[in-house]
C-alpha cells in the first residue's frame, strides 16, 4: 500500500514539475538547466557595447519581465546590433530565467 | 531479512528528493564563486571585449537602488561603466562617484532613458572609466560607497559588507583575467 502512495506521489509529482516553471533551452535539463545559446547574428561589424535583458519565471505560475531585444539593446545604449546571445536557468521547474545578451555599437 | 532489506530501499526511495535537492543547493551555492557565469568575451578583430553582467545591488534612502555592469574591449583604455538607478521620483544625474577606502574613481554620466520601473522609475545612464582606475575599487574589501551627483545635490547608496567581499572577489578575479590576456 504505501509502495502504491509513493508511486503515486512520484508520478503527481513529475507530472507538476513537467508543466512548471520551465523554459526554452537548445538541450534540455530536467534537474538543473544553465545553458548559454546563440540566438541572432547580423551583418553589422564589431561591438564595443553590451545590454541585457532579463525574464523569470516561478513555478511556471508566475512569469515576469522584458527579454526583449529592444529592452536589451536600450540597456546597453545600443543602436547597431551585432549580435544576440540567450542564457537560460532552470532548477528543477521551480525557478526559471532567461536572458538576453544584445552586443553590438 | 527480507522485509529490513524492503525498509532500507523504501526509507532510501524517500529520502531521495532531499539528497538531490541538497545536491543542488550545495552545487549552486558552490557555483556561486564561479566566475564563468559572470561574464563573457568576445574575440573581435580590435582586441576581446568584455562583458561583466548586472553586479549586486547597492541601497540608499527612501528604497532607492542601484546597480551597474561593466562592458571592456581589450583594445582600449577606458572602459563602459552602465548603471541602472531606481527611484520614485525623476532624477538627474550629473555624475557618478566610486569611494572604496582610499581609492575614488568620478566620472560624468551620460542620461541612456528614463522610465517607470514598477512603482519607480528606472534611470539608466552610462558612463565612461579608465579600465585601470575601476581595477582597485574591485580590489578593496572594505565598505564601498557610490554617490551620484544630481543637480538638488548628491545620493549615496551602499552596500553589505558581506555582499560586497563576495562581488568585489569575484570581479576583481575576472579583471585579473582580462589584465592577464592583455599581456603578450
Amino acid at each position: 500500500m504505501k509502495n502504491v502512495k509513493l508511486m503515486l506521489c512520484a508520478i503527481t509529482g513529475a507530472v507538476m514539475l513537467s508543466s512548471c516553471a520551465m523554459v526554452k533551452s537548445p538541450v534540455p535539463g530536467m534537474l538543473y538547466t544553465k545553458v548559454n545559446a546563440p540566438f541572432a547574428v547580423t551583418s553589422n561589424a564589431g561591438s564595443s557595447k553590451s545590454g541585457m535583458a532579463k525574464a523569470t519565471s516561478i513555478l511556471g505560475l508566475i512569469a515576469t519581465g522584458d527579454a526583449s531585444i529592444e529592452a536589451a539593446a536600450k540597456a546597453g545604449g545600443i543602436t547597431k546590433i551585432h549580435h544576440v546571445d540567450e542564457h537560460v536557468t532552470g532548477i528543477l521547474g521551480i525557478f526559471a530565467e532567461y536572458t538576453l545578451v544584445v552586443y553590438g555599437e | 531479512m527480507a522485509n529490513s532489506i524492503c525498509r532500507k530501499t523504501e526509507v532510501s526511495v524517500k529520502r531521495l528528493p532531499f539528497f538531490i535537492l541538497a545536491f543542488l543547493v550545495v552545487s549552486i551555492s558552490c557555483s556561486a564563486q564561479k566566475i564563468s557565469n559572470r561574464f563573457s568575451s568576445i574575440l573581435q578583430d580590435n582586441g576581446t571585449f568584455y562583458f561583466i553582467y548586472k553586479q549586486g545591488t547597492f541601497y540608499g534612502k527612501k528604497k532607492t537602488s542601484l546597480h551597474f555592469d561593466i562592458s571592456y574591449l581589450s583594445s582600449r583604455d577606458s572602459a563602459t561603466f552602465n548603471f541602472s538607478y531606481f527611484d520614485k521620483e525623476i532624477t538627474s544625474i550629473d555624475s557618478l562617484i566610486l569611494i572604496a577606502a582610499t581609492k575614488r574613481v568620478a566620472v560624468p554620466a551620460k542620461k541612456l532613458f528614463v522610465e517607470p520601473y514598477g512603482k519607480k522609475l528606472q534611470h539608466r545612464f552610462t558612463t565612461s572609466a579608465l579600465f585601470n582606475d575601476l581595477v582597485p575599487f574591485f580590489s578593496e574589501n572594505s565598505n564601498p560607497l557610490i554617490i551620484l551627483h544630481t543637480k538638488n545635490g548628491y545620493k549615496s547608496l551602499k552596500i553589505s559588507s558581506g555582499r560586497w567581499k563576495k562581488i568585489s572577489s569575484r570581479t576583481k578575479k575576472i579583471m585579473d583575467l582580462i589584465i592577464y590576456n592583455k599581456t603578450p
